[in-house]
């Protein structure tokens, strides 16, 4: 089994390189990047036989249809504003594909494609991060015992950094939309744009995290999950996370920035120098972010001394009887799961497991199974079944 | 009488223009102006006979020699780069003049000044200029002067002019080594958001916190008011500290070359034109002014605390920017018509506490709507 991982030498990309490198599935495994001597860092600190580097930009089609030779899956770990183009270039090289979400928006433009990918018999798994991915399947574990549901509820509870710690958890590019566009809910069966960082509420995840503030956010599980449970007559979904793991601080300074216009995309002309705003601020930021070693290192904590818990909370009902079911994905590495999620996602691909087409998680993967892959790297499912005596 | 406003249809400088042709009994008003559309645009809508159009590059310093001669004060309202150069060619034409802000290096025409008879007031606005009223008519009614605080809410986008954006910027510049305070004879250096403390300004601004900013009022009023201890404290609206506070924080004013698209750039300079450029930074939900002034001394052995403030129409009643730039550009047209008028005495390059008489500028100010509160407390 041959998997190559885009941005594979990034920061979450290379959890997911370390992740199919250990496993005995995976026969190899490319890092796929643009940055080599980022690429050569990883290899050297996850130092297997299995990993392979490629030079590969996803903007020349032809060397990256090369790449994609004799390849099982794909594993999209860039921005996720490539997911468009890595997929037509997946459908054309017939080549499986999976990625850590597309922010709501992508995301539905690439579930349009699944008549032509079901054509090609070629499959797609989306939206496999961390938060989007485990959601999706706690809802449809959920959904599998019930007869119809009320609402969804995703609270992505974080053990926040220490104050002075303004280090980015994530891809600030992606941080900088969160924090800037508006988040999309379902409310009574529609859709609605709500403010960035609105309707704030205390959520009470195990210990030790406990009461963390959680807030919208655009994500993309609000752009499926209300689709595929149509049926069950599904009318709330809402997404809300703690500042998306970082100090409030620093979040606060990015909103500062954003609202001074440092988040435009419209370029401007500096003597001569187009300047687009949102990239000169991505690169400043750039220090911000943890080296890849730093995110290579096993967790620092042990279960259950848990830093993160992803809750989707089901309302339904059973027989006629009012039913709440309460998931909750424990770990002990934040980013650990954003890289697990899509790896044994691609592992499944790979071996056919997924019928062609493009899915959201819950409609192509069997939560159970998926869930005992996780527990092998500690990251742990429980479920709370709440109903009247 | 003669009046040359220099940059007279820019932000603040048209509210000058515009109190001149209101208030002032001048013979002729010249606005000159780098933009002479903007200045045209200007009279075409106050349609006073006595206003008229020159263009003017401040660039060009013998373009200010030949300009100069014939006017009987020069209004600076340009940006406060061309203070020193507006100051040097008034000396040396033999015009008086004011401005708005300081240079250090302006004080070094004094005596050429004096030796010609003629006056040049520099920081003639809101602050410096009506703080040094302030604290000129507190400190008269004192035998001894102790510490002299002053504190200012300039409410306004960080970028409404690019002079404006420039002032913000190196206000808040780790390496501005005229943030000090004066105490016990000696100047010392603070940093930027040193010095936090609550101020209630009243009106629309409120209490804002403020931290030392430096200004020239720290400067002079040791020497021309004899007091022991000076401060400036000032703040921007919130949202704007929170620029600063961001850009400080995140080393985001290291002038250290920095790599974008390849190209090496400093990452103040783009940072200063993106700011430039962006629409938001041209926005602030509240335009206003708020100057607060506490001077502690002695009259007659006890200890006394006087402590001045302004009061100005609301921006809804001043027409929005208005009511931000009508407190510099206001003070700066009182003290134009003071000097032609005669009602400044002294000669040489002066600051405003030496060459104003509190009671003539704060009646002024009042017919304009900018009323100065007085509270008196013996400690």
């Amino acid at each position: 089994m041959r998997i190559v991982v885009l941005g594979g030498a990034g920061k979450m990309g290379c959890i997911a390189v370390q992740t199919l490198a250990g496993d005995d599935r995976v026969k190899e495994v490319v890092i796929a990047d643009l940055n080599l001597d980022q690429a050569r860092i990883v290899a050297d600190y996850i130092n297997s036989p299995k990993i392979e580097i490629q030079k590969v930009d996803v903007n020349d089609q032809k060397g990256f249809l090369e790449a994609l030779e004799g390849v099982d899956a794909c594993l999209n770990a860039t921005v996720y504003y490539t997911n468009l183009l890595v997929m037509e270039a997946c459908l054309k090289a017939g080549v499986h594909y999976t990625d850590m979400g597309g922010l709501f928006h992508i995301t539905r433009k690439q579930l349009e494609l699944h008549d032509r990918f079901s054509e090609a018999g070629v499959s797609a798994v989306l939206c496999m991060g961390s938060a989007p991915g485990i959601p999706n399947l706690q809802a449809r574990y959920a959904a599998d015992r019930l007869d119809s549901i009320e609402s969804i509820r995703i609270f992505d509870g974080i053990k926040p950094p220490a104050p002075e710690d303004e280090r980015f958890s994530y891809a600030v590019p992606t941080i900088i939309d969160e924090l800037t566009v508006e988040p999309m809910v379902f409310e009574n069966g529609e859709f609605v744009a709500k403010p960035p960082l609105s309707e704030f509420e205390d959520y009470l995840f195990t210990e030790p995290l406990g009461i963390l503030p959680m807030h919208l956010s655009l994500h993309s599980e609000v752009a499926t999950l209300p689709i595929t449970f149509k049926d069950k007559g599904i009318q709330e979904c809402f997404f809300k996370i703690n500042y998306w793991g970082m100090a409030q601080k620093t979040i606060e300074k990015i909103k500062v920035l954003a609202d001074y216009g440092f988040a435009s995309q419209e370029p401007v002309d500096v003597g001569g120098l187009t300047v687009v705003p949102r990239e000169f601020m991505v690169s400043m930021l750039s220090g911000y972010v943890p080296s890849v070693t730093d995110l290579l290192e096993p967790a620092k904590a042990k279960p259950p001394d848990w830093t993160k818990e992803i809750v989707t909370e089901i309302r339904g009902n059973k027989d006629g009887e009012g039913v709440t079911y309460r998931m909750g994905t424990l770990t002990c590495k934040g980013a650990l799961p954003t890289g697990a999620l899509p790896a044994i996602a691609a592992i499944w691909l790979a071996e056919g497991q997924i019928e062609p087409g493009v899915y959201p998680p819950e409609a192509c993967l069997d939560p159970e199974p998926f869930f005992k892959e996780l527990e092998v790297y500690d990251i742990i499912t429980r479920v709370t079944v709440t109903q009247q005596v | 009488m003669k009046a040359l406003v220099l940059g007279g249809a820019g932000a603040v400088c048209s509210e000058t223009t515009r109190d001149l042709a209101q208030y002032s009994d001048l013979d002729e008003i010249m606005v000159a102006e780098y933009n002479l559309e903007a200045a045209n645009e200007l009279i075409e809508e106050l349609g006073d006979p006595r206003l008229k159009a020159v263009k003017f590059d401040a660039n060009n310093y013998d373009e200010m020699l030949k300009l100069f001669p014939g006017y009987d004060v020069v209004i600076n309202g340009l940006p406060w780069k061309y203070d020193l150069a507006v100051t040097k060619a008034c000396v040396e034409v033999g015009v008086n003049g004011l401005d708005v802000s300081t240079e250090e290096e302006q004080w070094d025409f004094d005596q050429t000044a004096k030796d010609k008879d003629l006056v040049f007031i520099p920081g003639v606005g809101a602050t410096p200029g009506i703080t040094n009223a302030m604290a000129k008519q507190a400190a008269v009614q004192m035998d001894e002067i102790d510490d002299i605080q002053i504190n200012f809410a300039a409410f306004r986008c960080p970028a409404p002019a690019p002079g404006l954006l420039i002032t913000f910027l190196w206000e808040f510049h780790p390496k501005t080594e005229s943030r000090v305070y004066y105490e016990n004879g000696e100047f010392h250096r603070v940093g930027p958001l040193e010095g936090l403390k609550d101020i209630d300004f009243g009106g629309e601004v409120g209490t804002q916190e403020v931290c030392y900013i430096p200004h020239p009022e720290t400067k002079t009023m040791p020497k021309s008011l004899g007091a022991k201890k000076v401060s400036v404290h000032g703040c921007f609206p919130p949202q704007a500290m929170n620029l600063a506070k961001t850009l400080l924080e995140w080393g985001l004013y290291d002038e250290e070359p920095f790599t974008y698209k390849d190209i090496e750039i400093n990452s103040l300079e783009m940072i200063h034109q993106l700011l430039l450029r962006s629409p938001q930074t041209k926005e602030t939900p509240i335009w206003a002014y708020g100057l607060v002034v506490e001077v502690f001394g002695k009259k007659d052995g006890k200890d006394l605390k006087i402590k001045t403030w302004t009061e100005h129409p609301p921006m809804d009643e001043w027409g929005g920017k208005a009511a931000y730039y009508k407190n510099i550009a206001i003070p700066l047209s009182i003290g134009a018509q003071m000097i032609v008028r005669g009602d400044v005495n002294v000669r040489g390059v002066v600051p405003p506490e030496s060459a104003i008489d509190p009671k003539i500028f704060f009646n002024e100010l009042k017919i304009r709507g900018i009323e100065i509160h007085e509270e008196k407390e013996w400690l």
